[in-house]
Parts: structure tokens; C-alpha cells; sequence
């Protein structure tokens, strides 16, 4: 199902299955705005609106380094590690 | 148990050393001991630390040091709130094994006012839910009658407070999170204005939507809490620049001659019991000097749409970061991508990969303006909605939640149905207002009514005045 792929979620069929039902439904339920004219309303993205502030450039301490990766799945060499993303061979 | 200390009254008599931090903490752990098994409020109980601060705090007061505004009060976190030191889990495998390298903003007020940190509670996974099932760790049972869900999402928290694990708690609230499990389990539990409260160190769900506060017994907790986690932080760019709100001095101010919104056409579905405590509601504020005004919200029951499109949108997107490669879980598998599908799959729940599918779907092209898109009208006509009704009110009453603490299971089969339990807390997320839930009495099976009293962006004060006046009416 290309959701799930976007989604990166490896799905069974099963699941599959059953979220597609379940989320037809739910489709289903959210046509009640239909009945709704928005042709004239503008969206709302943000309930507050806030306009972009800049700091002062001063150096706070960092996370430290070794705390961080002591709770990531994999690390090496002061680096997360993942698995080959370029040119690896099946 | 007996007696139930107030957070105001913790902090006066530690600090003036008629009580220790260290004996209310013993209390709490003497609860958890003995009914925690029951109830599962907590991922994690962190009794060796909260000794070590409860001892501390007591030293200072004897040295005569400076103990802060909540000194020896007794605190559980949603565990969703990043503890240094601490697993946080969210309720989810995925993160499993993941211990922060900080402190969030709130944790961090907390500590450094004298607060003791009991433990990590137990939510609906990454706070989507409404009855706290969809936990990774199994549910969470409401302390008044076992057999029912403490409401969700961070009903970990108030089964906590109502069993008297904690003196207070606090959890998030996106859509009701806070509001509906507080009403449930009969405690306070405020939303606090869209910006109010940093974020940073809140594991994320709905950007525009999050916000965190507290469960509380009564009122004037609700308030000194707010005091001390609300004001500015530069740590969360949309912090609101505005200080801390001087909430407990409007506490004993009155409802005179205030003005309070009825909604004439609010949404149905809500049992004969709730409502028959919202009219004494209305009356109670009336015979203290209050008016009662009719005000319409035609668009608050088209909220439920909005919400159910925008929350799992910002959802798919902040649920991209648990990707098997920084924290937690990884299904290890022979090129990234796999690894990514394979982790998500292993580690997240039903709920959570509904959620993201559907957000996924809703933003995907071709889609967008249809879902997302309309979505975002509907919140501009609920935000427009409001501004016109508080033209002629301060504050509008709904009920909580629809019921009373459902049972267990009677409503996982159908996810729309969990979903129509928050149709009166929804739309306060949806234009960044302040809210919060008054235990109002009980009603069906002798379980708590929780009176909802909604106010516009940053209407904190007369919020709290109306829900003083209601607690005092009860």
C-alpha cells in the first residue's frame, strides 16, 4: 500500500487490510464538513500566531556527546551507526 | 487512603518544618505499595531518587536555605516528559532503552521549586487515546472502580493523584488529554493557553495543539502550579513572551458579575447525568452573582474532523524522528530502508500506525487540500466561532467528557467511538484557548462529573476565578 510506504511502516497484509477499512470509515465520517462552505475561509495553521525571533549568538554547553549516544541503538567512533544507505550488495 | 495533602499545604508546613519532604514521599510509597499493582499508574517508580531529594530538601530547610515555592510536594510525570536520567518511553517499545541526556523546561521549574519527582506515568501510546488501553505496557486502571479506564490520554497521571501516589501530577494535553482523564478520576486538570507552558523536552505529538499541565485536588494547587511552570522559555520558539500568570490571588475574587456562555446548540451524545450536573453548574455560578448568557458554536461539533485530520497530520510528521537510528529501538535489517520500515513496524502500536497512516494520507498529494487543507478552514471557523461568543461572555461551561469512566473495552473496537469522547475538549486545542475540568459532583455508579469551564488565549484569570467559585459551590 503506497501510504505505509511513505509512511516507512513495513504493514502485514493483515493489517493492511484492517487499517483500510478502519480508515475508510473514519474518510467517511470526516465528509461531514461537506456540508460545510469554506469556499471564503482561511486556513489555520497556527492558533497563536507568532512572528520568528532571533538571539544573541552565545555559546551554551552542548549535549554531552557520549550520554547521547549511550542510549542510541548503534554507535561507533563518537557516531550514531546505521546500515549501508549507498551501494551495498544484496 | 484518609487524608489527602493539598500541594499549598505541603509547601507551607515543609518550609516551615512542621512536616518533611521525606514523610509525605514515605505516604506516597506506602499508596503505591499497596495498591499500584491494581491501578499500574507508573512506567517507572523512582523511589531511590525521590528519597535522595525528599532528604535534601530536608536538610535545606533545616540549614535554613531556600526551599522553593513546592518544597516536599510529591509529583508524577506523563511519561512523556524528558527526565535526565530517566527512561522515557512514551509508552512505546520503540523507545525502548532510551534515557534522556536532559531535563525538560517543566521538569526543570519543578525541581528547582523543591518538587519531588515520584515516577514516569503510564499514557496511551505517544498520547493518542482516550481510556490510557493503547499503552504498549497494558492500561491503567481508575482507581474509583477498577473495572473502568481512568480516561486518557494521561490517565497515568490521574490515577496517580486520585490514588494518592503523588500530590499532584502532570500530563499533555492535545486534544483532552488532561481535561477528560482529570474529570474521570474526579481531580482538577488544567489546559493551559496554546504557548503558555514550555514544550521543550515534551516528546511531540501535535505541534500546534500540545500543551502541558497539571492534576491536581483542588483549584488553588491548579493555580500555584501554573505559576511556576507558565511564563516565557527561549528554549521553545512558540513560548509566548508573556510571564507566569498571578492565578491563586483571583482565586477568592467571586463570579460577581460575571458573565458565563451556554452553548444552545452544543453537540450531542452526552448522558442525561453529565448534563443534569452542567445546569447545577450554571445555577451554583448564577446564585453567586454570575449571568448566564446563550451562546451558539455552530462549528464545535465539525471540530471532531478537524482535529482527527490536523492532530495525526503533525503526528506523522514528529513520528518520522523514531526511525531506529538515534534512540530506542532498531529491527536491524540490510539496507536503511528496511530498517526504517521494520523498526516502525516492531515498534509502534495499532493506534499510533492508524494514526500515522491516516496523517500520511491526509498530507500525501493530491489529497492535501482535500483532508489537511479543509481541515485547517474548519479550525479558522471554530477560532472565529469563539471570538464572536466571548464577545459577550468571559467564560462558556460544557461537560468534560460525554460520561462518566467507561469500562474497559467498550470502545477499542471502534476507533470513532473512543474518538467521539473528546468532542468537547477538542476545539480548545484547535484555536490555542485555555481550559480546564472542575470535579462537579457525581453521577451515574457514584463516579465524578467534571464541569468544563472554557476561556479565550491567555484568559487564565477568570478561568480560574469561575473554577474556584464551582469548587466552592460543590
Amino acid at each position: 500500500m503506497k501510504v505505509a510506504r511513505l509512511a516507512r511502516l513495513h504493514l502485514t497484509d493483515a493489517e493492511v487490510d484492517r487499517m483500510t477499512n478502519q480508515l475508510a470509515g473514519m474518510l467517511e465520517h470526516f465528509r461531514d464538513v461537506d456540508a460545510l462552505d469554506l469556499s471564503n475561509v482561511e486556513p489555520l495553521s497556527q492558533p497563536i500566531p507568532l512572528s520568528n525571533v532571533l538571539r544573541e549568538d552565545v555559546e551554551t554547553p552542548p549535549l554531552d556527546r557520549d550520554e547521547v549516544l549511550a542510549s542510541a541503538p548503534a554507535a561507533q567512533d563518537g557516531r550514531f551507526r546505521v546500515p549501508p544507505i549507498v551501494g551495498f550488495e544484496e | 487512603m484518609t487524608t489527602r495533602r493539598t500541594a499549598v499545604d505541603v509547601a507551607a508546613s515543609v518550609a516551615a518544618g512542621e512536616l518533611t519532604a521525606s514523610a509525605v514521599l514515605e505516604e506516597n510509597l506506602a499508596a503505591i505499595d499497596a495498591r499500584e499493582k491494581d491501578v499500574h499508574a507508573f512506567n517507572v517508580v523512582t523511589a531511590d531518587r525521590a528519597r535522595e531529594r525528599a532528604a535534601q530538601i530536608d536538610a535545606d530547610v533545616k540549614a535554613g536555605r531556600n526551599v522553593g515555592r513546592l518544597a516536599g510536594v510529591t509529583v508524577a510525570l506523563k511519561d512523556n516528559m524528558c527526565t535526565r536520567g530517566v527512561a522515557t518511553t512514551c509508552s512505546s517499545k520503540i523507545l525502548e532503552g532510551w534515557i534522556p541526556p536532559y531535563d525538560g523546561t517543566v521538569v526543570r521549574r519543578l525541581a528547582d521549586a523543591g518538587a519531588v519527582v515520584v515516577g514516569k506515568t503510564n499514557l496511551d501510546e505517544f498520547a493518542m487515546g482516550s481510556s490510557t488501553e493503547n499503552s504498549a505496557f497494558g492500561p491503567t486502571r481508575n482507581p474509583l472502580d477498577t473495572s473502568r479506564v481512568p480516561g486518557g490520554s494521561s490517565g497515568g497521571s490521574a490515577a496517580a493523584v486520585a490514588a494518592g501516589f503523588s500530590t499532584v501530577s502532570f500530563g499533555s494535553d492535545t486534544g483532552g488529554s488532561i481535561r477528560q482523564p482529570a474529570a474521570l478520576c474526579g481531580l482538577v486538570g488544567v489546559k493551559p493557553t496554546y504557548g503558555m507552558v514550555s514544550r521543550q523536552g515534551l516528546i511531540a505529538f501535535g505541534s500546534s495543539l500540545d500543551q502541558i499541565g497539571p492534576f491536581t485536588t483542588t483549584v488553588a494547587d491548579a493555580a500555584l502550579l501554573m505559576e511556576i511552570i507558565a511564563g516565557h522559555d527561549p528554549l521553545d520558539s512558540t513560548s509566548l513572551p508573556q510571564p507566569a500568570p498571578a492565578l491563586l490571588p483571583v482565586l477568592s475574587q467571586g463570579v460577581k458579575g460575571m458573565r458565563i456562555g451556554r452553548i444552545t446548540d452544543m453537540p450531542e451524545g452526552s448522558s442525561p447525568d453529565v448534563l443534569a450536573r452542567l445546569d447545577a453548574a450554571f445555577d451554583a455560578l448564577q446564585h453567586a452573582g454570575a449571568t448566564v448568557v446563550d451562546v451558539q458554536m455552530p462549528s464545535m461539533s465539525y471540530g471532531l474532523t478537524a482535529y482527527y485530520l490536523v492532530a495525526p497530520a503533525e503526528a506523522s510528521s514528529n513520528l518520522a524522528r523514531f526511525d531506529g537510528v538515534r534512540y530506542g529501538l532498531r529491527v536491524d535489517a540490510k539496507d536503511l530502508n528496511s530498517m526504517y520500515g521494520d523498526t516502525r513496524a516492531a515498534g509502534f502500536g495499532d493506534e499510533v500506525k492508524r494514526r500515522i497512516m491516516l496523517g500520511t494520507y491526509a498530507l500525501s498529494a493530491g489529497y492535501y487540500d482535500a483532508y489537511y487543507g479543509k481541515a485547517l478552514k474548519v479550525r479558522r471557523l471554530i477560532a472565529d466561532d469563539f471570538a464572536k461568543a466571548y464577545q459577550r461572555c468571559d467564560v462558556i461551561l460544557t461537560p468534560t467528557s460525554p460520561t462518566v469512566a467507561f469500562k474497559f473495552g467498550d470502545k477499542t473496537s471502534n476507533p470513532l467511538a473512543m474518538y467521539l469522547c473528546d468532542v468537547f475538549t477538542i476545539p480548545t486545542n484547535l484555536a490555542g484557548h485555555a481550559a480546564m475540568s472542575v470535579p462537579f459532583g457525581t453521577g451515574e455508579a457514584g463516579l465524578p462529573v467534571g464541569v468544563q469551564v472554557l476561556a479565550p488565549a491567555l484568559g487564565e484569570a477568570p478561568m480560574f476565578r469561575v473554577a474556584a467559585e464551582l469548587e466552592r459551590a460543590v
